[in-house]
């Protein structure tokens, strides 16, 4: 596997004849998207280090960016992780909670500070979303 | 070193690492999709800091960046109890429940409903 993706995946994808090419692992297509998407991360890099944001979204964006740099971190982790252990899914579990408190976290100031209006766009999608969760945690809390 | 010099050099970092790693055999599925998903996240995030007008615009920006992650995040979770990975022995469970609960009772607050 790891050759076809040094010699670019959606190359050999192309030369398969077209009933195979649904069978071509999904894993093939992702990894496709992670190098696409670090290609396109090094640019924005690079748009970012041209252009400077304005002054005060600085602060806050830098550390918002530090998040992300360090979810992108553990996610390397999880890799290093599953070379040597079963425990995966447990790992990524583990991380995903962690993510998640932190930005439910930031949610929460932004909702402590009335900066959230009630019409945002994608509040009734996370609403529901709290919703489900808080029961299915409930649930799980009391098996 | 400034701040933002800063966060660019460990997301170089954080990059190169990743290059390396796609080089290994048999990478798991899940760990692919952890990269994309991370990926994805540090790529919305950049554009919006460069795209932002002004301090005010990137605010609001980064305001529904962090409630669309946090929905999205906390399907991963759901995901996650629902399959059985992650359940009340989980380190960190007990703190993020009392997190959703409480988050869940400001957003009802803000849209009206009863709690």
């Amino acid at each position: 596997m790891a050759k076809a993706r040094d010699e670019g995946t959606d190359h050999d994808v192309e030369h398969l004849p077209e009933h195979l090419q649904d069978l071509h692992p999904v894993a093939e297509t992702i990894d496709a998207d992670v190098r696409r998407g670090v290609k396109e991360v090094t640019e924005a890099l690079a748009m970012l280090q041209a252009r400077k944001p304005p002054g005060n979204a600085m602060s806050e964006g830098v550390r918002y960016l530090g998040l992300e740099v360090d979810s992108l971190r553990q996610s390397v982790w999880a890799v290093l992780k599953a070379q040597n252990a079963g425990d995966l899914a447990g790992f990524i579990g583990r991380v995903r909670i962690r993510r998640a408190n932190e930005l439910c976290q930031d949610v929460l100031a932004d909702l402590y500070t009335d900066t959230v209006p009630s019409n945002m766009p994608g509040l009734r999608v996370f609403h529901a979303m709290l919703q489900e969760l808080a029961e299915v945690l409930e649930v799980r809390n009391n098996e | 070193m400034s701040d933002l010099n800063h966060a660019v050099d460990q997301l170089q970092q954080a990059l190169n690492e990743i290059d390396v790693k796609l080089a290994w055999d048999d990478l798991p599925m899940a760990a692919l999709e952890e990269f994309k998903a991370a990926l994805d996240n540090v790529r919305t995030s950049l554009l919006a800091l460069i795209g932002a007008a002004d301090a005010s615009d990137y605010q609001r920006s980064l305001r529904r960046l962090r409630l669309h992650r946090a929905a999205q995040v906390c399907h991963s979770v759901f995901s996650s109890v629902i399959d059985g990975t992650v359940g009340p022995a989980t380190p960190g469970i007990t703190e993020f429940k009392a997190t959703v609960d409480e988050t869940l009772k400001q957003v009802e607050r803000l849209i009206g409903r009863r709690v």
